[in-house]
């Protein structure tokens, strides 16, 4: 039996972000469907370097968003299927997040595009579960090991 | 949940290697300072300096006794699924404000473009090729 201060444990939570651009709803949807106009907003941190970008918005459809950062090497997988896709008024996915290799989230992202008189309305929802366990049971930092490596990881995504 | 402010308050504090391993040890249990500087190639008043960074971010606690201060890891600043998610919400914040930045760039590019078109042929309508000469505004 692995020890309880190791255990594999998940921990979830979701957030929602609102943006109110300056833009129709065609600008803003186009900015997230064309995968050339995408790639300039939707990157790393400072550090990271894309490794390979493809994006497929259909339902079903994959996107793939691959990168690694300069100075540590720290690898970042970004892979998302379409489930719901709604011109210029809302997009679902699922995505998964691997950081070296480890499976490190998995999350449903909720997009919505809302005409505002000021221009286009942006809600961003996502309801994520964290599956890289190795955080103690009550969700701080393993006492025994596991802290170093945690560290550099976090220290990684800066 | 951690204030944003806090937050990157911690992920400063967390930027440095030394600060790192000084939080690495201190994960292992409480340490003195002069503990702590032993492993870590620099003078004492640099391992002071991380210390009292690591403080200000309130990541570490300190306590004087006597000639010796004693360092403690605060576990509840940092809960790592408060980090992760953290992180997240930030890591779509610096995205969501980019696309921004974005739309704002390709708006002003439009409007160049279409002051350009009519500056140049006012009576016309507008070119077939948008990639005409424009005078910097």
């Amino acid at each position: 039996m692995t020890s309880p201060l190791t255990a594999p444990i998940t921990s979830h939570g979701d957030f929602s972000i609102n943006r109110v651009y300056d833009a129709s709803p065609a600008d803003v949807w186009d900015a997230w469907a064309d995968n050339a106009t995408k790639a300039r907003w939707f990157i790393g941190p400072e550090g990271w370097q894309q490794v390979e970008r493809t994006l497929d918005m259909r339902v079903g459809g994959i996107e793939i968003l691959h990168g690694r950062f300069a100075g540590n090497g720290l690898e970042t997988l970004f892979t998302a299927r379409y489930h719901l896709v709604e011109p210029q008024a809302r997009l679902v996915y699922v995505y998964d997040m691997h950081l070296s290799g480890r499976h490190h989230s998995v999350s449903v992202a909720t997009v919505e595009f809302i005409g505002d008189p000021e221009g286009t309305r942006l809600r961003f929802t996502e309801q994520v579960t964290f599956v890289d366990g190795t955080d103690g049971r009550d969700g701080t930092l393993s006492r025994k090991r596991g802290t170093s490596a945690h560290l550099e990881r976090i220290a990684g995504v800066l | 949940m951690l204030q944003h402010q806090a937050l990157d308050r911690v992920f400063q504090a967390l930027s440095d290697p030394s600060r790192r391993a000084i939080v690495d040890r201190l994960s292992r249990g409480d340490a003195s300072v002069s503990e702590l500087a032993q492993p870590l190639a620099m003078s004492l008043a640099a391992v002071v300096q991380h210390i009292q960074l690591l403080e200000a971010s309130g990541l570490i606690r300190t306590r004087k006794t006597g000639r010796v201060r004693h360092c403690h890891l605060d576990r509840d600043v940092l809960s790592l699924a408060e980090t992760w998610l953290s992180l997240r919400r930030a890591m779509w914040e610096d995205n969501l404000d980019r696309l921004g930045e974005v739309l704002a760039q390709q708006k002003a590019r439009k409007l160049a473009e279409a002051r350009a078109a009519a500056s140049t042929e006012p009576t016309k309508t507008p070119p077939a090729t948008p990639r005409r000469q424009r005078k910097p505004t």
